[in-house]
């Protein structure tokens, strides 16, 4: 690369952190019920080496009964000490490794292609892409995931025709993807036949690459050994498949379908959901409806502008990328292989892995374009707008989404930990009502983000935690449901309900309101009340 | 007749038999039969050295859904009959080419209108079949326009009339060109074909500018198509996809084409339940 292009690089690199490290505490408005769970479980193990369940140093973290792939847990170990429990420290991995994989990225790129400009533009589209920015500002394991897939195969083919040690940290890497997500436990062994199968021609000594192959193995060998020691690990998949839906689970149960009708059943049903998560209008149209369900622009994962490109860039990605252009296909066409086998319609989340070769594609539909249009009037209205449709997003998200989905997100739980952390020694007891949102529809995870915000002892926790029918106890705390009719109001103890679950008149006038939560769009969230 | 032509109207013969069987009507049968054979006549036309390496995949053409499928109204087989004629003609001869083209266009634009419903079989047009009927798009735009503290000149380019329908239009064609509303009507294993045939058109299209055009006003009138019955869409378009199929056969791998035939049985026997 030239100097020109260096410069370029770090100002790409620039853009990619800012977009995804701005406001962090902020937007999204608060940590969601998963990502406290791994901040809980990192600030657990960091005091106790114990999670929330008390498990010594789990490989799988049993979490809400979704039981987490270990690494993101872990990284936020070092992080929580450092900064503390806040949205900082429990996303600093995240950031970090997604501002890291626009980074990589560009290098497979330049790897591939021996074109630094691609790499550089590669680089540029991922780092403004909602699909890659939105999850680099959440805690989500699929997104140390995705760099540690893009960073195994970065390294494989840098080690074609060279060290044998590129090869073990490409392998490691691949490793390290499978303890970070549970798509990668099928996506990265099949992603690694494919590289094999491609590449191993280009291998002078096939001996470096069992090696590398061994070594991959000796590192998951604990997964599979946990796996097999605690299979019900397996709960929440076998709630999340395909075989879980109503539709499919009275067709197996039935008497009137043999095995072979079964099977047609569910190639079928698995088909149309691969089938919704290649559609393209998904992926550029409604990705991002969530807050934007009534306007007439949607915003999709990759911006509108990019169609020209991806559909091109199928056609172009042969000349541009020779011999691996096949490789990128591959990519994208298996990536959604395993999500797809699950139930809800299409996860982005889950699809992640997906979104580099997108970029990829258009990446070089783009360059091509580019270069083909010389005449600077269509570059300008193609830069432009461009920037129309990343100045749209960067509205919808960094203004109107924090606004508009506080609910979606549990906000209140901070806030209402704050306010405790700063009354504690008022009261002798504090009851917090489990459910959360309009009619009190939702079950929240207040005994997470309270200990978490209000620095509670993680050994004390351990200790002193009772789960009975009635709710959960620990400390002076009591999450569990109530009536205002039946509960009898308590000297020196603080309530905290929803808003939906206020009081009657009549109860009312027996307490006092402390505090009132909203949310950031001035709706109340939840009410605090003591007795008078 | 050459031996890949005798499988064509193999496949021709074995469509007509699953059509009478399934509707029993010989009109469908034979207009169905009938685009098949003229779509690749219109293929050889266009490439009459191409060589298709395994002529007998030509065969499993026969079983696609969409070749017994019977339009609702009789005009769409037609006009697409007298379309394929027209092209053809067009395309081996000089004389008459105005009159040809222009002749050859109003019948793709007849099929698409009574294909798509926008023009009923009484003639009447259905404007509630397009997506400008659709009267949440100018509701939504008064509803959000300011909302979002936007610069006005740029609220003008996003929150006006054109940018919103030329978006939903694309979101719309999108929407409908996804995988599974294309392996209902087509089998699997004809996207294959499909889409090498595609690719190589878009790598080699100068030559055939008349066919870029016919796709051009297929994925227009998709765009504008409001309620989708992937059937009864693809269907004005049969005589277009079967073309880039056919140029898809030269260049499959014929493994792997069996392979997802199977595949695509094996699904397309699937129980309705």
């Amino acid at each position: 690369m030239t100097t020109k292009q260096k410069v370029i690089f770090a100002l790409i690199m620039l853009i990619a952190f800012i977009l995804r490290g701005v406001s962090l505490d902020k937007i999204p408005p608060h940590l969601s019920n998963d990502e406290i769970s791994i901040a809980y479980d990192a600030y657990s193990i960091a005091h106790t080496l114990r999670d929330e369940h008390n498990h010594f140093l789990p490989l799988s973290f049993q979490s809400h009964n979704t039981y987490k792939a270990p690494l993101y847990i872990y990284l936020s170990v070092p992080t929580t000490l450092i900064f503390g429990n806040n949205e900082y420290a429990v996303k600093f991995p995240s950031l970090t490794l997604g501002v890291l994989t626009v980074l990589f990225t560009g290098l497979l790129v330049h790897e591939l292609t021996k074109n630094a400009n691609l790499a550089l533009l590669t680089s540029f589209i991922l780092s403004i892409t909602p699909f890659h920015i939105l999850p680099s500002r959440m805690a989500l394991e699929s997104n140390i995931a995705l760099f540690f897939v893009v960073l195994g195969i970065y390294l494989f083919y840098k080690s074609l025709h060279q060290q044998i040690w590129l090869l073990i940290l490409s392998f490691i890497s691949f490793a390290l993807s499978m303890y970070s997500y549970h798509t990668e436990w099928l996506f990265t062994p099949l992603l690694i036949a494919i590289l094999i199968y491609l590449n191993i021609r280009f291998f002078p000594k096939k001996i470096n690459l069992a090696v590398g192959i061994i070594i991959f193995l000796i590192l998951i060998a604990p997964l599979g050994i946990d796996y097999l020691n605690n299979l019900h690990t397996f709960a929440r998949a076998n709630t999340e498949t395909l075989l879980s839906d109503n539709f499919l689970s009275r067709a197996f149960k039935s008497d009137d379908l043999n095995i072979v009708q079964k099977a047609q059943l569910l190639v079928t049903s698995y088909l149309g959901n691969y089938s919704e998560y290649v559609n393209l209008y998904y992926l550029f149209f409604t990705y991002f409806n969530d807050p934007l369900q009534s306007h007439p622009i949607q915003i999709g994962g990759i911006f509108t502008i990019f169609i020209p490109s991806f559909l091109i860039g199928l056609v172009k990605l042969k000349k541009l990328f020779k011999n691996h252009y096949l490789f990128i296909l591959l990519w994208a066409a298996i990536a959604p292989l395993v999500p797809a086998f699950t139930r809800g319609g299409p996860n982005s989340v889950r699809n992640l892995v997906s979104i580099v070769p997108y970029v990829i594609i258009i990446a070089a539909g783009t360059y091509f374009l580019w270069n083909y249009f010389k005449n600077s009037t269509v570059r300008k209205i193609f830069l432009s707008l461009l920037s129309i449709s990343f100045f749209y997003f960067a509205m919808i998200y960094y203004h109107h989404f924090p606004l508009k989905t506080g609910e979606n997100f549990q906000y209140g739980y901070k806030q209402i930990a704050l306010f405790i952390k700063q009354n504690y020694d008022a009261y002798q007891k504090i009851v917090i009502h489990p459910k959360f949102g309009e009619k009190g529809m939702y079950d929240g995870v207040p005994h997470l983000y309270i200990p978490y915000y209000t620095y509670l002892d993680p050994q004390k926790f351990l200790n002193e935690r009772r789960d009975t029918k009635e709710g959960l106890f620990v400390d002076k705390y009591e999450i569990r449901g109530f009536k205002w009719g039946e509960e009898k109001i308590a000297a020196n103890t603080l309530y905290v309900v929803p808003h939906s679950l206020e009081p009657s008149e009549e109860i009312a006038s027996h307490l006092k309101k402390v505090h009132q939560i909203k949310l950031p769009n001035g709706l109340p969230a939840f009410e605090l009340y003591q007795a008078k | 007749m050459d031996k890949t032509s005798q499988y064509v109207v193999f496949a021709a013969l074995l469509s007509f038999i699953i059509n009478i069987f399934t509707h029993q009507q010989l009109w469908i049968s034979l207009t169905n039969s009938l685009i098949l054979i003229l779509s690749w006549l219109l293929f050889k036309t266009n490439f009459p050295d191409i060589k298709i390496p395994a002529p007998l995949v030509i065969i499993t053409l026969g079983v696609m859904p969409i070749l017994n499928f019977q339009p609702e109204d009789p005009i769409i087989p037609i006009s697409l009959i007298l379309n394929l004629c027209l092209l053809i003609i067009y395309q081996k001869t000089s004389l008459f080419s105005k009159p040809l083209l222009i002749s050859t266009i109003l019948f793709i634009i007849i099929s698409f209108l009574f294909g798509t419903r926008i023009i009923d079989s009484d003639f009447t047009f259905n404007k509630f079949q397009t997506i400008f009927s659709n009267e949440l798009i100018p509701l939504s735009i008064n509803l959000h326009r300011g909302e979002l503290n936007l610069p006005s000149f740029l609220e003008s380019i996003i929150y006006n009339k054109l940018t919103v329908y030329l978006s939903y239009s694309v979101a719309n064609l999108l929407n409908f060109i996804n995988l599974k509303n294309l392996y209902d009507p087509l089998l699997i294993a004809n996207l294959y074909p499909l889409a090498l045939g595609v690719y190589w058109f878009f790598r080699n299209f100068r030559q055939r500018k008349i066919i870029l055009i016919w796709l051009i006003m297929i994925l227009g009138i998709f765009s504008i198509n409001k309620t989708f019955d992937k059937f009864s869409s693809l269907y004005i378009a049969l005589s277009l996809i079967l073309y880039f199929i056919f140029l898809g056969f030269s260049k499959i791998k014929p493994k792997i084409y069996f392979l997802l035939f199977i595949l695509s049985l094996f699904i397309l026997l699937t129980p309705k339940i």
